[in-house]
């Protein structure tokens, strides 16, 4: 299927707003259940999840990132 | 605290490589639905501005900078990332109260007091405030946006925010640890 989209004209423009409450809703819920509300975890955190953040976000895009970020490991 | 016991508390949450496999997925759909990627120092720019505005309105006016995003047919905070950064908000709270941790605490290390994290907190946020304008993004925009779209500057910027990390840890760690 093809994207994006909104810009696309596939959705209206009137949902980007909306759309965007959404969005948020599921990134504001992932990071708070990985533990980035928690200061002394999210030392941690931010090690490991971005590594993954970059695989998933890469690849999916047909892209690949070439190096890896290892915190305490 | 030991690191193991910074572990064994964060188990609580989930595991952190599907945390940021789901990040990602979540910043795909971004992308595939809207052609943007993610943001939050966009959102704090529209409320400063908003609030510059209100404050003195000809002195926004004639600012070469907040006049950029001041017009008579669109607010400043009638922006994608401002509903975004709400939504953010509201998914985590969502989070913690499904899981029982909604608490107000100060969290921080046993060798400081709340007074003094908050006062870190502070310069940390006021610091990265400052980088955020200079990189043009924070580590939402710039770095995961911007790599997942493989863009230089999003690499450079993830590079630079975890090597100046690294640097400055060591004469900070009391802070936190």
């Amino acid at each position: 299927m093809t994207g994006p989209l909104i810009p696309m004209g596939i959705i209206g423009q009137g949902w980007d707003l909306v759309i965007a409450l959404l969005i948020g809703m599921a990134f504001g819920y992932v990071l708070e259940s990985a533990g980035f509300s928690s200061s002394r975890c999210f030392l941690w955190l931010r090690f490991y999840c971005l590594t993954c953040v970059l695989y998933s976000s890469n690849n999916c895009h047909g892209g690949f990132a070439v190096f890896r970020l290892y915190g305490m490991d | 605290m030991t690191t193991s016991n910074i572990i064994d508390r964060s188990k609580r949450y989930t595991n952190p490589y599907l945390s940021g496999f789901l990040l990602g997925m979540v910043l795909l759909a971004t992308f595939y639905i809207t052609g943007r990627g993610l943001g939050a120092s966009g959102a704090l720019k529209s409320a400063v501005v908003t609030t510059v505005a209100a404050v003195s309105e000809s002195h926004a006016a004639g600012s070469d900078y907040y006049s950029k995003f001041i017009s008579d047919d669109k607010h400043p905070m009638n922006n994608w990332l401002v509903f975004q950064v709400i939504g953010v908000l509201a998914g985590a709270f969502l989070s913690g109260a499904f899981a029982g941790r909604l608490k107000l605490k100060v969290e921080h290390s046993p060798k400081i007091t709340s007074r003094t994290r908050l006062i870190m907190a502070g310069i940390g946020g006021i610091l990265f405030g400052i980088g955020s304008q200079l990189g043009r993004g924070c580590t939402s925009g710039t770095a995961l946006s911007g790599m997942a779209s493989m863009a230089l500057a999003g690499f450079i910027a993830l590079l630079a925010i975890f090597g100046g990390g690294y640097l400055f840890a060591y004469f900070f760690r009391k802070f936190w640890i």
